[in-house]
């Protein structure tokens, strides 16, 4: 087992002097107990010090979860199937009156445990440190007087939590708020182990800070032997620059096959030059990545992971195929109605440019599939080729009969 | 362990048999199934290995003896000896009955607080029934309570573990409702049960434990060591106000954070003694049923239909403000029945007596907003003598009109008499 | 070696303004010759906010109707590449179904909306004159339902004194967010104040918990609107002192 975690400034933060409110950690001790911890603070003004709240959430975090699996009664978990359980409000939505079991009863305590702790650190640090200079000039007065009257003061520590724990014969995870947590098994297959909360979309969140907190927390526990092979947390500025869910995987599952192939120590110094680069192009947020994963068992998967890899290639090239397709077919209707209308001008333009668009999505396709069919295969890979190809044959325009003897039309074809 | 197939028939103690039709749910103890028995669907509770034979003798005994109050889905047979176990049949739990952690967890939520109070009443007197029947309930939790969110209405299941008091089943309960001395090994009997029932109590007026605050939190997880310690030997009530050790917590112990302020002042009060290091420490003073019973009436009492916002509200007669609009409510129309009061508004149902079933229903007179009428929701007919002295009688769903110095003889047990105040 | 190769793909985040324009009969003439102008006119601007915004590219989607409803195209279009068609006016005005029509849209599966991750809540202008003929509060409250749309920036704009502005209302969740304008020259400037205001705000990064996005829109369209003739939030002076000059 090996670990590693990251966090950094985003894009948008360091124009703004804003420090970063993400943090990681990631830790496996002699016993192979295995922590991977990421808390995203808020940004907006009113949590000013979100910074802080997620630091010390990450460190009661890492603190509590030890002192969890060093007292429970391990019976709890062994034999338990992968299991999931939703936050209250979802179950309440799935009108899911399930009776909760001694195991439930367990997290509980840990969680109402990490929420306890950490407000009691963040009054604790409000109490000792007045509102700095800085926070004088830039937090708005409504904020600066709450802080000053400790009303509510876990809105101005607010933050995030994620959290994966492995023991040698279990593992469990928990998730408060949004960004991502990602899990692959030795098939290479990938899931998010944790129920999502649909109160979480856009840039609304759960969080630590909210009245409900405790009932927001969503868990996965397994007991029976299975293990992940690679667990990813990732905060949202991770999941933001990418989209689709599944460019997040495909960037996990280069960072999985890079510490196959480059090893722990290359990979790492990668992870660090990559994210402030990523933030810059995709969500401009603060950015953090911890990660806990098995060597040997990565190892055995890196072939599935690039078969993965190409997989998924294939499809997103099947799709631009057809939306090529699709386009030609739009304009050559357009094209021989012979309407001269405002709109199917317009329409005919949309057609090429969809023409257009799609041929340069599907040259970078290919050019990504034959590097994958390249790792996969050796040097003798055979380069990825299809009919619709990667660029518009030239076309040309002929006189075409129609079926009335006497009318002929122009029109265009391919060479 | 011991499993039973579909079909499979079970002899019951004293003749018949059931016969199983498949698996309802299974538990530490056994598994419950649907059965038939004599074309009957009922639920069987299988244990999973044979329990000693006083146990077993001590169900057969609750069985004869019969339910102390319909509160308890009760063992109506016992089976025999068989199958290396045996086990007892009860009545199926109906579809619209929650169990008591649903409510804690907010997952579920009274209707009213019509039907809170309904629900505190019917456990205080089922407590109060099993020690009359000289019981004492050993494995209390939130798992044993079924709840109707709409009336209110509780079934008590798990009646297994109900023993004469001094005995002990040796099932033990859970800590987070036994009384001190019993975490600390002493042997449950009334007292003990009082320091329960006040426990469940509080749990259902505020969803939150007593005793479940800062200290409790601060570990993250739940050792024996540490039960002991927050439950018995170092217990502190969450609003003791001489102790501030272990106030509840924004963001884990929100209901009671809400609610504790809102709820009637005598309650706050009430659980402030009850949980006091006092009564912790003397289990004879703890309050007896009969007058958790008398406070509930008496909160009931006064739980009005608010005029302004038709919500239900307490009122505090010294400042009758609603709790949800804030505004001032008319409370000057009241009826007198002995000591208590019961406040009237329009819309308000009036519980005379404590079967938890509404006796009369307050509306305003069609023709005469400014009169209030009262109708009769009893099967009985109720004699009525005005100020003048002219007696009339008000028939079942009849009604009345709500004027000064009116007696209302509701039956030979309960009769009240009208006030208006300002009159 | 870097993690960001060819194989990894970072797409840009996206934002998606909608225009929903009432292309009922009372519109017609110099009103809806005034919209197509106003709209032809500030798309240039929003492909500027566009290509100069670090933070998300700027989509747009046009929905019009009248007796029934009709979306210009169909996904929505880049603003540089969106080519305004000249919309008529006729018919009744279906507002009701003008709403469920768009709460189709917001949706990912089936829709014009991408995933939630790299997406930022959309901006809806709604443009109306007149009072729905058909069961707009059914219509809303199937749209109200809709996540897209609760986070979305909402803005209404009356168009002379017929217009109802307790719809408009409803549909934006405040009376804030509805401005009410009486002559040719401030409906234009209206259009382009929304339009560029909205996709400005919308397409930033923001954080939770601070004045929402629609309430900053609002604030600095009003501020604008203090500055056009003719033009008003619909909460201030009644319009009773400005002088119609729709005939």
């Amino acid at each position: 087992m090996k670990c590693f975690d990251f966090h950094c400034q985003g894009e948008s933060h360091k124009a703004t002097d804003k420090v970063c409110q993400d943090y990681s950690y990631s830790h496996i001790d002699e016993n192979g107990l295995a922590i991977a911890v990421v808390c995203d603070g808020h940004g907006g003004k009113h949590y000013f010090r979100s910074d802080v709240g997620a630091r010390f959430a990450t460190e009661i975090i890492a603190n509590n979860a030890k002192e969890f699996v060093n007292n429970i009664d391990e019976t709890l978990f062994v034999g338990q199937p992968f299991t999931q359980q939703a936050a209250i409000q979802t179950e309440i939505d799935r009108q899911d009156f399930r009776k909760e079991k001694p195991i439930d009863v367990a997290f509980r305590q840990l969680f109402a445990s990490i929420i306890g702790q950490w407000q009691q650190r963040i009054e604790q640090h409000a109490a000792e440190n007045p509102l700095t200079d800085k926070e004088n000039t830039q937090v708005e007065e409504q904020y600066r007087k709450e802080f000053q009257e400790g009303y509510k003061l876990e809105k101005i520590y607010g933050c995030t939590l994620m959290a994966y724990v492995s023991t040698p014969k279990y593992w469990f995870a928990f998730h408060l708020g949004d960004g991502k947590m990602i899990s692959f098994d030795q098939d290479a297959q990938w899931k998010e182990p944790v129920l999502w909360d649909d109160r979480c979309f856009l840039n609304k969140t759960t969080s630590i800070c909210d009245s409900d907190a405790l009932n927001e927390f969503r868990y996965t526990y397994q007991g029976d032997g299975g293990f992940p092979i690679a667990v990813f947390l990732g905060s949202d500025g991770m999941d933001d620059s990418f989209g689709e869910e599944t460019n997040l995987v495909n960037f996990y599952v280069k960072v999985a096959k890079s510490l196959v192939t480059n090893g722990h120590d290359a990979t790492f110094a990668d992870i660090q030059d990559t994210l402030p680069v990523l933030s810059k192009r995709g969500s401009q947020d603060d950015m953090s990545v911890a990660c806990v994963y098995d060597e040997a068992r990565l190892k055995e998967a890196l072939p599935k992971f690039i078969l993965w890899q190409i997989a998924m290639t294939k499809a997103e090239i099947l799709s631009v195929n057809k939306k090529i397709m699709d386009a030609k077919d739009r304009r050559s209707s357009l094209e021989l109605s012979g309407s001269y209308t405002e709109k199917s001008r317009i329409e005919l333009r949309y057609a090429q440019n969809d023409i257009d668009r799609g041929y340069s999505e599907k040259l970078q396709l290919v050019k990504k599939m034959d590097i994958l069919l390249k790792e996969y295969h050796g040097d003798a890979f055979v380069p990825y080729q299809d009919e619709v190809g990667i660029a518009e044959k030239e076309r040309v325009l002929v006189w075409k009969m129609e079926e009335h003897p006497f009318r002929v039309r122009l029109v265009w074809v391919e060479k | 362990m011991s499993e039973l197939r579909t079909g499979e028939k079970i002899s019951l103690l004293n003749g018949g048999y059931v016969t199983i039709k498949k698996e309802l749910g299974r538990g530490g103890q056994g598994i419950v199934y649907l059965v038939d028995m004599n074309g009957q669907p009922k639920a069987l509770k299988w244990y999973h290995n044979s329990l000693d034979q006083s146990f077993y003798n001590n169900l057969a005994s609750n069985v004869m003896n019969g339910a102390p109050s319909s509160a308890f889905l009760w063992p109506e047979r016992i089976t025999e000896r068989q199958k290396g176990s045996f086990g007892y049949v009860m009545a199926l739990r109906p579809q619209n009955y929650y169990e008591f952690g649903n409510f804690l967890l907010a997952k579920k939520s009274f209707k009213s607080f019509q039907a809170m109070m309904a629900a505190a009443m019917k456990i205080c007197n089922g407590f109060m029934m099993l020690h009359r029947f000289g019981y004492s309930y050993q494995d209390l939790n939130d798992g044993n309570f079924f709840i109707d969110p709409m009336t209110g209405d509780v079934l008590i299941c798990d009646n297994d573990n109900v023993m004469p008091q001094g005995e002990k089943s040796g099932i033990m309960g859970k800590a987070r409702y036994m009384a001190p001395e019993i975490v600390a090994g002493g042997i449950p009997d009334k007292y003990s049960d009082r320091f329960s029932l006040s426990v469940i109590l509080f749990m259902l007026f505020y969803a939150n434990h007593p005793f479940e605050g800062a200290k409790v939190v601060a570990c993250p997880c739940m050792t024996e060591a540490y039960e002991k310690k927050f439950y018995g030997s170092e217990a502190v009530f969450i609003y003791d106000p001489n102790n501030k050790t272990n106030l509840p917590v924004r963001g884990i112990h929100q209901n009671v954070i809400r609610r504790w302020p809102v709820m009637p002042a005598e309650l706050r009060e009430t659980f402030i003694r009850e949980f006091s290091p006092e009564m912790l420490k003397n289990p004879q003073k703890r309050m007896i049923e009969q007058n958790w019973e008398k406070l509930i009436a008496s909160l009931r009492d006064r739980l009005v239909i608010c005029p302004h916002c038709g919500e239900e509200t307490f009122i505090d007669e010294a400042n009758p403000q609603c709790m949800n609009c804030g505004r001032n409510v008319d409370v000057s129309r009241k009826l007198k029945l002995g000591m208590r009061t019961l406040l009237m508004t329009n819309g308000t149902r009036l519980f005379v007596d404590f079967d938890n079933t509404p006796d009369a229903r307050v509306a305003v007179n069609p023709q005469d907003r400014n009169m209030l009428l009262l109708q009769n929701l009893t099967k009985d007919k109720w004699t009525a003598e005005t100020a003048s002295g002219k007696v009339k009688s008000v028939e079942p769903n009849e009604f009345m009109p709500v004027k000064h110095g009116i007696k209302i003889g509701f039956n030979a047990q309960y009769k009240g008499e009208i006030i208006i105040n300002n009159q | 070696m870097s993690l960001l190769d060819e194989t990894v793909s970072v797409p840009r985040r996206t934002m998606t303004l909608f225009f929903m324009i009432d292309t009922s009969g009372s519109m017609a003439g110099s009103k809806i010759g005034a919209v197509n102008d106003a709209v032809v006119n500030v798309l240039p601007m929003l492909d500027e906010i566009s290509v100069t915004n670090p933070d998300a590219e700027i989509k747009v989607a046009a929905l019009e109707f009248s007796t029934g409803c009709n979306w210009l195209y169909n996904e929505p279009k880049l603003a540089s590449e969106f080519v305004w068609q000249d919309v008529q006016a006729n018919g009744l005005t279906s507002l009701g179904a003008a709403c469920e029509e768009l709460e189709n849209k917001l949706s990912r599966s089936k829709g014009f909306m991408q995933s939630a991750s790299g997406s930022f809540a959309p901006a809806i202008i709604l443009l109306s004159d007149g009072a729905p003929t058909d069961n707009f509060e059914a219509g809303l409250a199937k749209l109200k339902a809709n996540n897209w749309f609760k986070s979305a920036i909402k803005v209404a704009i009356a168009i002379g004194d017929d217009a109802d502005k307790e719809v408009l209302a409803k549909f934006t969740g405040t009376n804030e967010a509805v401005f009410t304008v009486h002559n040719i020259d401030a409906l234009k400037q209206i259009i382009r104040v929304v339009a560029v205001t909205s996709s400005q705000i919308g397409s930033k990064s923001s954080a939770a918990g601070d004045a929402t996005k629609q309430d900053q829109v609002i604030s600095e369209v009003q501020n604008a609107v203090d500055n056009i003739d003719g033009a008003e939030v619909a909460t201030k002076v009644d319009g009773s002192s400005y002088s119609d000059d729709w005939d």
